[in-house]
């Protein structure tokens, strides 16, 4: 039987894990880390490097290497390489087939069911992108988690007391808060709220922004359109960053970062914690907001609450734990290890879905609202946000016009008053209405949200009972031909790379002799 | 729409049932029911669907004060939060929490619901539309960020105006939606001067919003209506304007001539 991996697919960081004696375990990779770089990078030669192999050699492929690329999920955002374009949810499936590779080399047996983490705030569209990267890397995607959920089922499965929980996860790129009721055998989502661009890669910008200044101050010189020079101070500004979770203040020493006409430039600045809470001040305090509106949809207070676990690595900065403590007035829990609980949550879920787990039960809430565009560009809720999973709602629809036979539903989630100031998840046109005077058709559009927080839609004429044609377009995902494309593709190249390391093998070998 | 008509029946509790024993109910079906230990069992996952709506809309009327009537009475106040809205001819709008009541401007309340429903949706080429003619007097409450505006919203809808008004006093942030419910529950006291204050507020703090717009104009027509009966029979040049598209064209051709005609005369308008 082959084994099942929960995988955390970060927007830095990626971890996976396995149920190992009822148990999970995290997989540590094929370089002997429990977490990989979520980087991908094109070398000339047409073979991809993976994970901190891709990270090192940014500086000097700057324009070939990708990261961050989960920002990037459910848009329409393209990467090209060499004349070839790379959609985000590929580029994810080819970090997810090296943690697959990974485990399986781990494990010692073939796996093929994954359970998949994304942030709770994740619309459709980024989930359908997640689960459609999972595809194309050739996994069978059991489920799509919320990372928040999933942290706290790693901290609660097998702790008795019933608590109220605040899961506060700030992580590369995205930042979830959740309120959480955990019960000895029900983990109930109460509310959640977030932001799906705010992280810590925000908080490098911040120095990166600093540093620029400084430097133009200094040496009259703009860095700002040279790559070379921003992929080293990025990676200076993330140092720099994880230094001063510890320390009150760090040297940051970039020698020939630019070349003037009378020769090489260097940038040393000493950069304290304090400088660093006052450039990014206004990251830690746009936290505030999902805090407070989870808590007022869950109908709690912060007295009420029983613990803060905080998950992601950027909740490592002490003014974010600062803020934690003056939001909710609790000393944040140290139970967990923020980098890893996620991973260990998926495969607990996944336990729980194949029937190793018996004891235990989540119930998931969507995040956003989900509605349609009504005329005057007005959003008309169908299904509010919180709500537990799986939910469906119908809503019976009519003509305008007479002999009208088609009618096209705008889609959309979100929390705007207005169509327009939402996130379309694609336009469903009804077709083959029968032709009738207007006000006559019945036709009952069922909106259905599955565990996923996946959307479905499907329509019926209430007169005929029969079911309507919908077909969908307009949302920035790939369709069913691009994504069968994407997996011929992913799997030929995983073919020519095995038979690359066999003649690698064999080259190795050669030298032995 | 909504599959189900009693939301306390679903979970298998009294309707007097506290939060804490719907919550323990909820939990044990869930624990049977849910997608997760039932896989590929399509009629568990739509058992759980409705027992999630069952759940919400439960919680829902526990929230706002316990009191519940069976949703048969379509006139009830808390129709729309069981989400059986309306499914005649018109349909389109069933089913948002708390849409179901209506509100009749100028205090008239107690109306055939389905009579002055003013915003089905409609296939046209343009998209859903709200037929806006009979929207203007009625109400429906939007999801409000605030709880306690929601719950204002469904006294409102209740027409316990005195109530609503004594909750909204206590809120202490006033934005465009807290103006327009307060004018909407003083409309409804017959405090006509107060709640065009507040409209006005809501209107300039929320200049976009239709609803706010046609609320306003709903007051200042009537105070309007008013002035005319006194005038014994003045044209209301206003509402005539409005009323006929071609006349405000030509009635804006009118100001302009007059206008630029008066200032070559030195009389400015």
């Amino acid at each position: 039987m082959s084994k099942l991996i929960g995988i955390d697919l970060g927007t830095t960081n990626s971890c996976v894990s396995f149920m190992e004696n009822g148990r999970a375990t995290i997989i540590p990779n094929a370089e002997g880390s429990r977490t990989t770089p979520s980087v991908v990078a094109f070398l000339k030669d047409g073979t991809r490097l993976i994970g901190s192999a891709a990270k090192r050699q940014a500086v000097t492929n700057a324009a070939r290497t990708f990261s961050s690329v989960k920002r990037d999920m459910g848009s329409d955002t393209r990467y090209t390489v060499d004349g070839k374009s790379w959609s985000p949810q590929e580029i994810s499936a080819m970090i997810l087939r090296k943690l697959k590779e990974d485990a399986e080399a781990f494990i010692g047996e073939t796996v093929t069911d994954a359970v998949i983490t994304v942030p709770a705030y994740f619309s459709d569209a980024q989930r359908q992108a997640t689960k459609d990267a999972g595809l194309i890397a050739g996994l069978n995607v059991l489920r799509i988690i919320n990372e928040p959920t999933s942290a706290a089922l790693a901290y609660g499965y097998n702790k008795g007391e019933p608590r109220k929980v605040m899961v506060y996860d700030l992580g590369g790129g995205t930042f979830d808060v959740s309120i959480l009721d955990i019960n000895s055998d029900t983990i109930e989502v109460l509310a959640t709220a977030g932001n799906n661009h705010l992280g810590g890669d925000d908080f490098d910008q911040c120095i990166v922004g600093f540093l620029l200044d400084r430097f133009r101050k200094e040496h009259h010189m703009d860095l700002s359109g040279d790559p070379v020079a921003l992929q080293r101070l990025s990676e200076a500004a993330e140092k720099a960053k994880i230094e001063l979770s510890s320390l009150q203040k760090t040297d940051i020493s970039l020698p020939f970062l630019a070349q003037a006409s009378d020769g090489p430039r260097h940038l040393e600045v000493e950069l304290t914690r304090a400088r660093f809470d006052e450039l990014t001040g206004h990251l830690v305090s746009a936290t505030r907001g999902p805090v407070m509106q989870a808590m007022e949809d869950a109908g709690i207070s912060a007295s009420q609450l029983s613990g803060v676990l905080l998950v992601g690595g950027s909740t490592r900065i002490p003014a974010v734990q600062e803020q934690v403590r003056r939001l909710t007035g609790k000393e944040p829990s140290r139970d967990i290890n923020p980098d890893e609980c996620v991973a260990m949550g998926a495969c607990l879920q996944g336990g729980v879905l194949t029937g190793a787990i018996h004891s235990m039960v989540l119930i998931d809430v969507t995040p956003l609202s989900l509605g349609i565009e009504t005329m005057g560009d007005v959003f008309a809720r169908i299904i509010d946000r919180n709500t537990p999973l799986p939910c469906q709602h119908s809503q019976v629809f009519t003509t305008a016009a007479n002999f009208q036979t088609s009618v096209e539903i705008n889609v959309l989630q979100g929390e705007n008053e207005t169509a327009s100031g939402n996130k379309s998840l694609g336009k469903f046109k009804l077709d083959g209405i029968r032709r009738a005077l207007r006000g006559i058709p019945q036709i009952e559009v069922t909106f259905n949200i599955d565990t996923n927080g996946i959307v479905h839609v499907s329509a019926k004429d209430l007169a005929t009972n029969r079911s309507q044609n919908i077909t969908i377009s307009g949302s920035g995902n790939m369709s069913p031909s691009e994504i069968e494309q994407a997996i011929r593709d992913a799997e030929r190249y995983a073919r020519e790379s095995e038979k690359r390391k066999s003649a690698e093998a064999r080259d190795d070998g050669a030298y032995d002799v | 729409m909504s599959r189900i008509n009693d939301p306390f029946a679903v979970l298998g509790v009294s309707s007097s049932a506290t939060e804490d024993e719907i919550k323990a109910a909820y939990r044990k079906l869930a624990k049977k029911y849910h997608p997760d230990l039932n896989p590929g069992d399509k009629a568990a996952e739509a058992k759980m669907r409705d027992i999630n709506e069952a759940y919400t809309q439960a919680l829902q009327i526990k929230k706002n004060g316990g009191a519940w009537r069976p949703n048969t009475d379509s006139g009830s106040p808390w129709s729309g939060a069981y989400g059986n809205g309306y499914t005649s001819g018109y349909g389109g709008y069933g089913g948002q929490p708390g849409a179901g009541g209506q509100y009749g401007a100028g205090g008239q309340s107690g109306r055939n619901p389905f009579e002055d429903f003013g915003f089905g949706f409609g296939f046209d080429p343009f998209g859903f539309g709200r037929q806006s003619g009979a929207y203007s007097t009625a109400f429906r409450p939007r999801n409000y960020a605030h709880p306690d505006l929601q719950s204002a919203a469904e006294y409102i809808l209740a027409g316990r105006y005195n109530d609503a008004l004594s909750l909204l006093n206590r809120i202490p942030l006033h934005n465009a939606d807290w103006h327009a419910l307060y004018a909407r529950a003083d409309l409804g006291l017959g405090n006509r001067v107060d709640a065009l204050d507040h409209a006005q507020s809501a209107v300039r703090m929320a200049p976009e919003d239709s609803e706010y717009q046609q609320l306003l104009s709903t007051i200042e027509s009537g105070r309007q209506a008013y002035r005319r009966t006194q005038q014994s029979g003045g044209y209301d040049f206003r509402s005539a304007v409005c009323s006929n598209p071609c006349l405000t064209c030509i009635a804006a051709n009118m100001l302009l001539n007059c206008c630029l005609g008066g200032c070559r005369y030195g009389m400015c308008c």
